[in-house]
């Protein structure tokens, strides 16, 4: 479904991400793990249009997605979670959610559908669906986010570090329902974590990312059997 | 004591007189908000879009057969709603070639958020538009003659209380800019391309994730934004007469509404418009005519160094 081939992206010379490939087929749940500066939200930006690629491809169901225009990448059926939730603050959440459905401009049966199918998901977000956005707790926001993301039914899902700066409680929650929505639905994922045990015991295969370069990738069993994953990011 | 009543009849008076010009510079305002508050970017041309409607509207009237046909007073409302789609087409017209290359998501990341530039392209376009406006339509102030302009309509106070007197002209303007207002408060809060155009205010790179075309959204912004100042030109020259510079006469009152009010809150924009047209109005009471802009600035700097989020600016960040 999504391939991506040999991807370089520069910041003004710098180089961020280098001859990076990556793969998720259909159905499949990828997760991506690295250290911080390793170029994770990069990769997702390039697939969303919103820093340029120097070279390589990105293909999505075979069409060339570098040649689509960003804004039109999510009507092509592709959803970011962007790091740090980027809510609209100023909009309240059921209109946040609605924002999330623009691609599919929904009449009314349909939009009644989308809420309660988000809101079963994370029923917070319904009692609180006229209060805006920028109110919200941290977490609260961070279930708005990727409940604005699934608004849009996409068929994948690009998730950029979800659980960050959340409690264990919530970054639990956060996984469950990410994985609720993988198996129900099934919606391809690519997950960027940093909390690699949560990432790699939930996802079919996995990538590492260092430095910009794709150091390693495998089954999930590869994975979490391999000596130096288990030291430096499972720490056991 | 008929002192009294003199006051209550002047005061009420003023008031009223306030109210229809402070809607129609609420209308003004509201303009510039939505350019600013959808692109960020403050536009210093915006008395001479608003010269520009005025300059429609009387060649639209006078220059066509509209006069004879549905006479002075319809004929200049109906130039009044024919200034809309043209002006918003205008507006578009000019984003499109040169305000997109100075504003957008690309130079929201830059350090001075391109405001620089697009200083110097509004100011000069706000020249280029007045000089060329002086060239081609002369320097004589003309009018429109509307009929309603020297028309008032009289309305009895309770009691032997004297009676109020209303300009037709301006009272229909106040009128129609409160509607236009509204109209636009509920198609920004309730429909999804009005949603759409806060999202990308709000955060533009996130509505790209949404699939949101925030330069189409910007484009929007500047259309309406241009449609709304000649819209609200066009009701000025139904009771005032025109010339090449009028803009700089509004713009003052424009800005200072729109600080008043908060720069980014329609809402508030309108009311920083209406609250100056009725200081305006007032302190015609006990000020000499040309003190009369400086009450407003009074009123402008006690809110700024009291209020420095203007009177409804927003609360709603919690980061
Ligand atoms: N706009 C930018 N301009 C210049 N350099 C940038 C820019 N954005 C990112 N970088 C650099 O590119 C590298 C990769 O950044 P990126 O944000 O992709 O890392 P990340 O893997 O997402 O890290 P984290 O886990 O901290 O989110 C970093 O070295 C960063 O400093
Ligand atoms: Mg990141």
């Amino acid at each position: 479904m999504l391939k991506i081939d040999a991807l370089s992206v520069t910041y003004g010379g710098l180089l961020a991400l280098d001859q990076v490939s990556i793969r998720a087929d259909e159905g499949e749940f990828i997760a991506i793990v690295g250290p911080n500066g390793a170029g994770k939200s990069t990769l997702f930006k390039a697939i969303s249009g919103t820093v340029a690629a120097a070279s390589g491809t990105i293909s999505l169901d075979g069409t060339d997605l570098l040649a689509v225009a960003p804004p039109m990448r999510p009507h092509r059926g592709i959803a970011h979670v962007p790091e740090g939730r980027q809510v609209f603050k100023s909009l309240s959440v059921a209109d946040n959610i609605a924002m999330g459905a623009w691609p599919l401009a929904p009449r009314a049966a349909e939009w009644t559908q989308t809420l309660e199918r988000v809101h079963a998901l994370f029923p917070v977000l319904a009692e609180r669906r006229d209060q805006l956005a920028g109110t919200l707790s941290g977490g609260e926001q961070q279930m708005l986010a990727i409940a604005r993301a699934l608004a849009g039914k996409p068929r994948l899902l690009l998730l950029d570090e979800p659980s960050m700066g959340l409690s264990p409680r919530i970054a639990d929650l956060i996984f469950d329902c990410i994985q609720t929505v993988h198996k129900t639905e099934g919606m391809t994922v690519v997950l960027v974590e940093q909390r690699a045990v949560e990432a790699l015991s939930s996802c079919n295969r996995g990538y590492v990312l260092e430095s910009g370069r794709i150091v390693l990738q495998g089954s999930q069993a590869d994975l979490l059997g391999d000596d130096r994953v288990r030291k430096v990011y499972l720490g056991r | 004591m008929p002192d009294l009543l003199f006051i209550v009849e002047s005061t009420l008076q003023a008031l009223t007189a306030g109210l229809a010009l402070g809607s129609i510079y609420g209308l003004m305002c509201v303009g510039l908000a939505v350019i600013f508050g959808i692109m960020r970017v403050i536009n210093f041309a915006q008395g001479e879009f608003l010269m520009l409607g005025m300059y429609f509207a009387l060649y639209a009237v006078v220059g066509t057969a509209l006069k004879d046909w549905a006479g002075s007073a319809l004929g200049s409302y109906i130039a009044v709603i024919g200034s809309a789609p043209l002006f918003y087409v205008v507006g578009t017209l000019i984003h499109r070639t040169l305000m997109s290359r100075v504003s957008g998501i690309k130079v929201l990341a830059t350090d001075d958020e391109g405001q620089s530039a697009q200083l110097i392209l509004t100011l000069g376009l706000s020249l280029v538009l007045q000089n060329g406006a002086l060239i081609v339509f002369g320097s004589a102030p003309r009018g429109l003659g509307s009929s309603l302009a020297s028309a008032a309509w009289e309305v009895g106070l309770p009691g032997d209380g004297g009676s109020i007197f209303i300009n037709q002209a301006r009272a229909v303007a106040g009128a129609l800019a409160v509607l236009i207002t509204v109209a636009l408060a509920i198609f920004m809060s309730r429909t999804r391309l009005g949603k759409g155009l806060r999202a990308a205010a709000d955060h533009p790179v996130a509505a790209t994730y949404m699939g949101i075309d925030v330069a189409r959204c910007h484009r929007i912004a500047f259309g309406l934004g241009t449609a709304l100042t000649a819209v609200a030109g066009a009701l000025v020259a139904t009771y005032y007469p025109l010339q090449p510079y009028v803009g700089l006469e509004f713009v003052v009152i424009m800005y200072a509404g729109v600080v008043l009010g908060g720069m980014d809150s329609i809402k508030g924009a309108f009311w920083g418009g209406l609250i100056i047209g009725v200081v305006q109005q007032m302190s015609a009471l006990i000020l000499p005519t040309q003190l009369q802009t400086t009450a407003i600035f009074v009123i402008f700097l006690l809110v700024v160094f009291f209020m420095p989020q203007g009177l409804f600016g927003r609360v709603s960040d919690r980061a």
